[in-house]
């Protein structure tokens, strides 16, 4: 075979290779299924812990947003905590009141996490933080589920968590 | 039959790549521009725009690519060092490829940018954006790595003319065999 021909196959192969292995990588456009992780907007809670503090509780969870487009954060404006017999909902204006600390992960840099009292939780994509809410209300000891509500995206997607006091 | 009479009235000629030169070294200056010199604000790592906070968009479906761009982001001076540098290859390689001045040497520096976006595949709120764009610019890159400027409409081919035949080295192997223009 003429040296040329077999430079440009070989460079058609690595090329073809690259573009079907990163596709179906991002996106499962080869052999499925398909995705698309930048759609929609989903938070994780990575990590959970409460304490009971004076007459209140203390919350601490990290947040990420492992899902949804770049061009603007995800939010959560509503959190839940529940268990078998019992439920509260906070709203926006409550979860940012509530907000004692928010914690940034070091990789953050310029896009922060943080909290206001129209859009609750605010978390760019990738970004993480651990916010510490003291909640006014002394929960029992016990296993407790938290749900926090980004709107738009189906309930399956919403962050849940659970934990124990 | 000889060769030169098999291939009479190709019309396949390198003048066709200028206008993937053209595409290819523009979308590399574009973007090195819009950070170094349109908005310096974008490689300011104390300014809201400063444009090595994207890399934490990159993070979650980055895959083996997590660990550096994270080592990256903790380490505030070795972002903006990275993206200056980065910003201004961009700015030299994409000028070079557009007038065609080392061109096999500037696609080479493309197509490891164009590699270089791979954590950033998956973002595409519209469609598959960021990894169309990658895919178009690695083959554009490798095309024009393969074929340079082809010694026409460019600097290559004066250089070509001044000097001649020219390897990327006379002594080492292989990169004797490839010619800088």
């Amino acid at each position: 075979m003429d040296k040329t021909a077999l430079i440009a196959l070989i460079f058609t192969v690595l090329v073809a290779g690259w573009i079907l292995a990163t596709g179906q990588w991002a996106y499962g456009n080869v052999v499925g299924p398909l995705v698309n992780y930048s759609k929609l907007p989903k938070l994780e809670i990575t990590y959970i812990q409460a304490s009971q503090h004076g007459n209140g509780t203390l919350l601490a969870m990290n947040v990420t947003d492992i899902d949804g487009p770049d061009a603007y954060p995800a939010t959560a404006p509503l959190l839940e905590i529940y268990n078998s017999t019992w439920h509260i909902y906070l709203n926006s204006s409550q979860i940012s009141n509530f907000t004692v600390k928010v914690v940034q992960a070091p990789w953050n840099e310029n896009k922060r996490d943080s909290v206001n009292w129209y859009s609750g939780f605010v978390i760019p994509l990738g970004s993480e933080a651990q916010f510490q809410l003291l909640l006014p209300l002394k929960l029992s000891p016990g296993n407790y589920t938290i749900v926090l509500y980004t709107p738009g995206i189906s309930l399956k997607s919403e962050a849940m968590a659970t934990f124990s006091i | 039959m000889s060769k030169e009479k098999i291939n009479e009235g190709n019309p396949t000629r390198m003048e066709y790549l200028l206008p993937l030169r053209f595409a290819v070294g523009w979308m590399f200056l574009d973007g090195g521009l819009r950070k170094a010199v349109l908005r310096p604000s974008k490689l300011d790592p104390n300014s809201s725009s400063f444009v090595g906070g994207k890399l934490v968009n990159f993070l979650p479906h980055a895959g083996p690519f997590k660990p550096f761009l994270i080592m990256t982001l903790e380490n505030r001076a070795l972002d903006v060092a990275f993206l200056t540098i980065f910003s201004y290859v961009e700015i030299i390689a994409g000028l070079f490829i557009i007038i065609g001045l080392l061109t096999r040497i500037s696609s080479l520096a493309a197509l490891i940018m164009s590699l270089g976006f791979a954590p950033a595949y998956w973002l595409g709120s519209t469609c598959e954006d960021e990894w169309q764009i990658g895919s178009l610019l690695t083959a554009g890159a490798v095309v024009l790595m393969l074929t340079a400027s082809g010694r026409v409409m460019g600097l290559d081919s004066i250089l070509y003319k001044k000097l001649g035949d020219r390897a990327l080295s006379k002594k080492v192997p292989i990169l004797n065999m490839i010619k800088l223009w």
